[in-house]
């Protein structure tokens, strides 16, 4: 393909797993991947590297909203960080030695794992005090601004949360995703986070934990400018306009049209990876 | 426990949402320039990702790529861009670890840095 090709058919690939991506709230790492590999006969390891860089560019958009408004709690997000970006270079490190069918066949098992699970979404209701030791000394206790005022909460379970975000970091850097989904379990589910402080803390995240993968995934090779610019455009198009849209359809025929689609996509992906042909 | 937040604080982290978008545009901007010159000047050159080979030094070795921009290489221009890009979430860190040395909180000086040199050993 001429670079003029690429450039338009990459970017209207990715425009499309952007729109799919925040429609479905599946992130868009999860979804570009897939896309670049079976729709635009990319190499997986090339893929990894332009969804990282897609990655990094929302979550630095998104995060730029977000830190204004006073939800994010930047300790809890500097703590966890220790896990995730360690959790990241032990990703690259196994990830780079991972053949491009093995590569594809975990990505399918992930992708099929997050989009069950997204059929059932339990948010933590309990907001009792927790009075927990460790969430005290790493003083990741805060508040979060409302209209009645600022709303307290206490969160827990401290060493469990920072497993997953180890876990959460090592799959972003073998699969080159954001390991949302996953980050947001830990801080919501797991941790006691509410809602909407685990989803942008989550996103202060993200672009910290691909950067740290990024830069070794750079130095390998992994990276092409030509690739990612495109992808990184289109992604973050293709999310605003789905962010737009959002609000004016159903949630529920949604979810589960994207549900199947995306489970589809797993299977093709799971397939592909047993039988060796990526 | 209520954290009230003083103006010093409010006014880093505006300072943080600023640099943050600034980042992005910058980042694209020159990536796009980057692309436009490649397009004006070799527009009709073939690519081919089906196949993994791994970029050239030029592409991915830092003082490699900074001869090659300054020989004015497209692709490296936009390599620059995604460069520029990933540093965006390391300025990041840097400004919370400001704000730590600022609010004299030592646990999360001390973990800010810890984030802060991972990402410097990934991106270096």
């Amino acid at each position: 393909m001429t670079a003029h090709e690429i450039l338009i058919f990459i970017f209207i690939g990715s425009l499309f797993a952007g729109f799919l991506g925040s429609l479905s709230g599946l992130g868009g790492g999860l979804i570009i991947v897939p896309l670049l590999v079976l729709f635009l006969h990319v190499d997986i390891h090339y893929a990894i590297g332009a969804s990282l860089i897609a990655v990094i560019a929302t979550s630095t958009g998104a995060s730029a909203a977000y830190v204004k408004e006073g939800f994010t709690n930047i300790r809890a997000g500097i703590f966890l960080e220790t896990a995730t970006t360690i959790g990241a270079i032990t990703g690259v490190a196994i990830g780079s030695h991972l053949s491009a069918p093995l590569l594809s066949l975990i990505f399918g098992i992930v992708l099929l794992c997050t989009s069950i699970s997204s059929f059932y979404t339990k948010h933590t209701v309990d907001s009792k005090p927790s009075h927990d030791k460790l969430a005290a000394f790493f003083k990741l206790n805060s508040s979060y601004p409302s209209k009645t005022g600022n709303i307290p909460y206490e969160v827990k379970n401290l060493p469990a949360g920072y497993l997953v975000m180890f876990g959460a970091g090592t799959l972003a850097g073998i699969l080159g995703i954001g390991s949302g989904a996953l980050k947001v379990i830990a801080l919501d589910n797991i941790m006691g986070f509410p809602f909407k402080v685990s989803t942008t803390t989550s996103n202060f995240m993200i672009g910290v934990t691909a950067a740290a993968s990024a830069g070794l995934y750079l130095h390998m090779g992994y990276i092409d400018p030509l690739l990612s610019l495109p992808v990184m455009l289109g992604v973050i198009t293709g999310s605003i306009i789905g962010a737009r849209l959002l609000p004016h359809i159903q949630t529920q025929h949604l979810r589960i049209m994207f549900g199947c689609l995306v489970m589809f996509i797993a299977l093709q992906l799971i397939y592909k990876g047993i039988i060796g042909t990526i | 426990m209520e954290q009230k937040k003083s103006t010093k604080v409010l006014k880093l982290e505006y300072i943080l949402s600023s640099t943050l978008k600034g980042g992005l545009y910058l980042s694209i901007l020159i990536s796009v320039c980057g692309a436009a010159l490649l397009l004006i000047n070799n527009g009709y050159h073939t690519f081919d990702f089906s196949q993994f080979k791994g970029e050239p030094r030029d592409l991915s070795d830092l003082p490699a790529l900074m001869h090659e921009i300054l020989n004015g290489d497209p692709l490296a221009i936009i390599q620059l861009g995604i460069f520029v890009l990933i540093l965006n979430p390391i300025l990041r860190v840097l400004t919370c670890l400001i704000l730590f040395i600022y609010e004299k909180d030592f646990l999360y000086i001390v973990l800010a840095s810890i984030v802060f040199a991972i990402l410097l050993y990934s991106i270096l």
